[in-house]
């Protein structure tokens, strides 16, 4: 059975709750998947994981100078070589992502080979979109 | 004595800290704050004698409770139940405090602030640690800017 890691940070628990539905849906599709946060996942687990979800709330001064914050960046830095793992990103906001995703991804650097999703949730739940996005993450090759 | 920054950042930097008074309530800013420690990767222990577990995590009744022992405590109750908890702390051993101070009130007062010098704790008297940890959101850093306006920002040193 494939395996998942959903790694959030989270600032008032929005960022919390959109990763506990992303784990429950992918429990539902047949994964077992493992929700932490940022301060309870130990970054050289995720080196053996088949799906490693990593996400943080937008940071920035509403709609300009998004970035996803410290606590989030220092977990990425300690972050091992994540091999052939299919890597995703996701996020919540108020009113835009702006440079989120490519901050994360900058981040992210080469310990993932590649990038395969970028999700976002504006009320911290999973939409219809949001899920066909994970299914099609989950189906990559 | 007022706090300096320095005392801030001395308490910021000890990694295994009680915070006393967590409630269950996410939506209360003891929670919150102890989650974002917690994020932060502080050993963070909650202290609350009306739990034994908060979030899946040991809650203590007091921290003269905790084994091993932490490093300091971020004091998080009413005025009136913090000058018990400093007594504790005290009996601890635990010579760092943080008398939490937030815009509804907090711990620190000048009975309180009295029993934590009377014991020789090192004392952080007031304020909110969200307002000095390096890059919360933006609301916070508004309150530390608040803060510096009214001059009831703590000085260097």
């Amino acid at each position: 059975m494939p395996t998942a890691a959903v790694v959030y940070r989270s600032a008032t628990g929005t960022t919390r709750r959109l990763a506990e539905e992303i784990g429950v849906y992918l429990e539902s599709r047949g994964i077992t998947a493992t929700v932490q946060s940022v301060g309870d996942a130990d970054p050289a687990s995720l080196a053996g994981v088949d799906l490693v979800l990593l996400g943080c709330w937008t940071s920035g001064l509403f709609i300009v100078a998004q970035h996803p914050d410290e606590p989030w960046m220092a977990f990425v830095r300690e972050l091992p070589a994540m091999g052939q793992a299919r890597v995703g990103l996701f996020t919540t906001y108020k009113l835009a992502t702006g440079s989120m995703f490519a901050k994360m991804r900058a981040a992210v650097g080469s310990r993932a080979t590649r990038i395969d999703l970028e999700l976002k949730s504006r009320d911290r739940h999973l939409s219809d979109a949001g899920r066909g996005a994970l299914d099609r993450f989950v189906a990559l090759e | 004595m007022a706090t300096t920054i320095g005392q801030i950042d001395g308490f910021l930097a000890l990694k295994r800290i009680a915070v006393v008074g967590v409630s269950r309530n996410p939506k209360e800013i003891s929670y919150t704050l102890w989650q974002e420690l917690r994020q932060r990767r502080y050993d963070a222990i909650p202290v609350n004698p009306a739990a034994t577990e908060i979030d899946g995590k040991r809650a203590y009744a007091s921290v003269r409770d905790i084994d091993p022992p932490v490093d300091g405590a971020l004091i998080m109750t009413t005025a009136a139940v913090a000058e018990q908890v400093i007594e504790e702390c005290a009996t601890a051993g635990i010579h760092h405090v943080w008398l939490y101070g937030g815009l509804g009130g907090g711990a620190s007062n000048a009975k309180t602030i009295a029993a934590a010098e009377r014991h020789g704790l090192d004392t952080v008297a007031g304020h909110c640690p969200y307002m000095f940890l390096p890059g919360t959101p933006v609301f916070h850093r508004m309150h530390g800017v608040g803060k510096k306006l009214t001059r009831s920002y703590p000085k260097a040193g």
